[in-house]
């Protein structure tokens, strides 16, 4: 696990590396050096004996051995199966070029054009290299699957409009030269994390809520950077959720405390949720409660808490008083908006945006198409739990790039729903990967093996 | 929507940018450093008559591998679970040698890793078995068909019972003790979408984690309607890891000949076998098929002479001799060489916490 903000770094571009070998892809400086090299030629200057080698990896890539047949895969797989634009690739010959001292300045300009369908492909692929998923397969083992991705989608039969979000397509058909993302690249956290949700194993047989969760968890987990969150934010973040803790068990012996703190969770909570907290608090059953609320409503209820009730003077408990204290030092660094920014996730149905926040809204339930999407939108609470976590164990906050995703793809292992609205089911699988890591059962580098794709 | 969606796009595409390339080119300095696993490479090899009987009793010197053109000598030889000497071989010189680190393809062990024992010790078995939906009938037969296979294999072979529809259930890892597998087996059930190709790919990346014979074998209705990863990469994988596929398929793929295609090409090009088999007997069948494969498997390891080709690499297993040229010889027909990834180079990742933080 990297220890600094460098060792952070330099990990984080291994691993684009790692997906841009995985795909076969040129890098740009090589591309911007035979453009160079071109260009130097068009202007009557020798070429670079340098820089024909580099020509040379253009062709190195090698589609996979084939399976089909062309005649079935024109049977099985009519108008799924389309690589024109690798066929064109694999033709093109700068070397010829550079090598030719006849080359004329046609030759040296066609030469310069068939690079840039390597650049797009190189451009494409650092983008899908950005937002890999934890546990992905499809970036490292189908080396056509960024090539393949087709922007306008004109090719398809029964797509209208071209330029769309993107969409996984080509799922299903063993002989379509595996799945590809059709459109722009807008959305594109997202359907990466569909097009990989399937290379997690459950640990248990039946996840019934993964098709409509897993995605979304992905995309919030992938999406953060951690640059700018300090050790102060980290704890800020973590104290928040204890304190929410310590109202929430204060208020099983206070009637006029309870009234309140209910009131708070009543936003983000259905009433038969707030009602069986309500009840347990009366029935003096406060820490069965803690492990049955999710970190984004005792973050929600501490930071409103402060809010409505600011001039509250009794301290509920350590964290409360520490969080206090800690206000006092640093006054932005427990601001909620700035937590909210950095430990939220993104809501692009929800809020028509990849910002990052918490919405604090109530649970909504596995929709079927778009609307599905709600399910984990409203769920906000992975990254504020790991947030916590990290700072429990003393993580810097540099190695939430690895351990984000990294405990949530473990979390989404977990996840064992009996029916389709198990809320407690979701948070049981958090607490569980958040315990397996405190306890050392799952170490960074265990998680990381499951996760790395590798 | 439409605008920050393209802002969206400018910013990830300028983070992309700036995170790969060097600022000004300078190709030179900064060429992409690929090392390729040049570590042993291990083959199983089936010897038959023409009739499809087991020709035992090779030696070594019976047999002739050429790797792309370049005849190889053999490191370690085996018959079934007992080694026969051979001339000891020392990697060759030319190709750069890289450290071996857990879960790297392990069909190219590094001579640190391996010892002879767990090459020629029992098979690693992974079973790989159906529970979609296309399953239902008949689900108990190969439940039962798969046990009785568990408990035919030598006792020294260790098996793992993985199942699948829509994703992986990892049931039972690898194992020697039969009643685990058993149980597994038992408590699987039916039900969802089939994802045969997503789910194969991760039962081989287990199988590549070991050193020794590895076998994969598949039970499957046959029909895939869910995978986003095509049987091509999978072959591939496979061949890369050394690891040989065994499919058994009921009628129902017989009738579906995408599924009938990719079975037998898949299994032939990595050197196992296909079996559609009609009825539950003949499901039977083919597992005993299957497990007398595995007790004549010859295991033939080399390492590859200095070979520049950072590519597919064919593999040609020939017998060596005017009375062996009768028999038919099955194993992988290439591999492609492991470019190093992510292991090399990363930061060592062995402590986490109360890591100190400079920012």
């Amino acid at each position: 696990m990297p220890t600094s903000p460098n060792l952070a770094h330099q990990e984080l571009v291994h691993r684009i590396k790692a997906i841009m070998d995985g795909q076969r892809l040129v890098t740009l400086d090589t591309l911007f050096a035979l453009g160079i090299g071109l260009d130097e030629m068009a202007q009557g200057k020798p070429a670079d004996s340098a820089i024909v080698p580099l020509a040379g990896q253009l062709r190195e890539f090698e589609m996979p051995r084939p399976i089909f047949s062309r005649s079935e895969r024109t049977e099985w797989a009519a108008g799924i199966y389309n690589n024109r634009h690798t066929d064109l690739q694999m033709r093109a010959n700068l070397a010829k070029v550079l090598k030719s001292p006849q080359a004329s300045r046609a030759d040296l300009d066609d030469a310069r054009g068939q690079l840039a369908s390597f650049l797009r492909d190189t451009l494409v692929g650092l983008n899908y290299a950005y937002y890999e998923p934890p546990g992905a397969q499809l970036l490292f083992h189908n080396p056509l699957f960024v090539r393949q991705h087709d922007f306008s989608g004109e090719t398809i039969v029964g797509i209208e409009h071209v330029w769309q979000a993107s969409s996984v397509f080509g799922a299903g058909t063993p002989a379509g030269g595996g799945a590809h993302l059709v459109g722009s690249l807008a959305d594109l956290p997202y359907v990466l994390a569909e097009a990989e949700q399937d290379f997690i194993a459950p640990e248990n047989v039946q996840a019934l809520i993964f098709k409509e969760l897993v995605p979304g968890l992905l995309t919030g987990a992938v999406l953060p950077r951690w640059w700018e969150v300090s050790r102060s934010e980290l704890h800020a973040a973590a104290l928040y959720q204890r304190s929410g803790e310590e109202l929430l068990l204060a208020s099983a012996n206070d009637t006029e405390l309870r009234a309140k703190v209910i009131s708070i969770l009543d936003d983000r909570m259905t009433p038969s949720m707030t009602n069986d907290i309500e009840q347990r608090l009366q029935n003096g059953h406060a820490d069965q409660i803690l492990r049955q609320v999710t970190p984004a409503d005792t973050f929600y209820l501490a930071t409103e808490f402060r809010s409505r009730f600011s001039q509250e003077s009794r301290s509920w408990g350590i964290a409360t008083k520490e969080l206090e204290e800690l206000s006092q030092q640093h006054p932005d660094e427990v601001n909620r908006n700035r937590l909210s920014e950095h430990f939220g996730i993104p809501h692009p149905v929800l809020s028509q945006s990849y910002t990052r926040e918490l919405l604090n809204v109530e649970p909504f339930p596995p929709y079927s198409g778009l609307y599905s999407r709600l399910l984990a939108e409203s769920w906000d609470s992975s990254n504020l739990y790991w947030a916590r976590v990290a700072d429990e164990t003393n993580t810097p906050p540099s190695a939430l790039h690895r351990l984000v995703p990294e405990l949530t793809h473990h979390m989404i292992e977990k996840i064992f729903a009996s029916e389709f609205e198990d809320w407690p089911a979701i948070l049981r699988a958090m607490h569980e990967a958040g315990d397996d890591f405190r306890q050392g059962k799952a170490t960074a580098a265990q998680v990381s093996s499951a996760a790395t794709g590798q | 929507m439409r605008s920050q969606q393209s802002k969206y796009f400018l910013l990830t595409l300028f983070l992309g940018i700036c995170a790969c390339s060097g600022g000004k080119v300078a190709a030179q300095d900064n060429q992409p450093s690929i090392h390729i696993q040049v570590n042993m490479v291990q083959l199983n090899v089936a010897v038959t008559d023409s009739k499809g009987n087991y020709i035992t009793g090779l030696r070594p010197q019976d047999f002739e591998v050429v790797e792309d053109n370049i005849p190889e000598k053999l490191a370690v030889f085996a018959e079934g679970h007992e080694s026969v000497p051979v001339p000891a071989v020392q990697p060759q010189p030319g190709e750069k040698s890289t450290n071996q680190q857990p879960g790297v393809a392990q069909n190219m062990l590094s001579p640190s890793d391996q010892s002879l024992g767990s090459l020629v010790a029992g098979a690693n078995v992974f079973i790989l078995f159906d529970t979609s939906n296309y399953m239902y009938r008949g689900f108990v037969f190969a439940q039962d068909a798969i046990a009785d296979f568990v408990r035919s294999l030598e006792t020294a072979d260790k098996i793992a019972f993985y199942s699948y529809s829509r994703d992986l259930y990892r049931a039972a890892p690898l194992t020697a003790d039969r009643s685990q597998i058993l149980r597994a087996v038992r408590t699987t059930v039916a039900g969802d979408d089939a994802a045969l190709y997503n789910t194969l790919l991760l039962t081989l990346k287990d199988a590549a984690n070991y050193t020794g014979k590895k076998v994969v074998v598949v039970f499957s209705n046959g029909p895939d309607s869910l995978s986003v990863v095509p049987p091509e990469d999978v072959a591939e994988l496979a061949q890369s890891v050394g690891v040989s596929v065994y499919m058994i398929s009921t009628q129902q793929a017989k009738i579906e000949p995408v599924s009938t295609v990719v079975f037998e090409r898949m299994t032939a090009a990595t050197g196992g076998k296909a079996y559609f088999a009609k009825t539950w007997r003949d499901e039977k069948t083919a597992f005993a098929s299957i497990r007398d494969d595995l007790g004549h498997l010859y295991s033939l390891n080399y390492y590859p002479q200095p070979n520049p080709n950072r590519g597919w690499r064919t593999i040609k297993v020939r017998l060596v001799g005017d009375r062996l040229k009768k028999y038919q010889v099955r194993t992988r027909n290439g591999y492609r060489p492991q470019l190093n990834q992510i292991q090399n180079g990363v930061p060592n990742s062995a402590e986490l916490r109360n890591a100190p933080e400079s920012q």
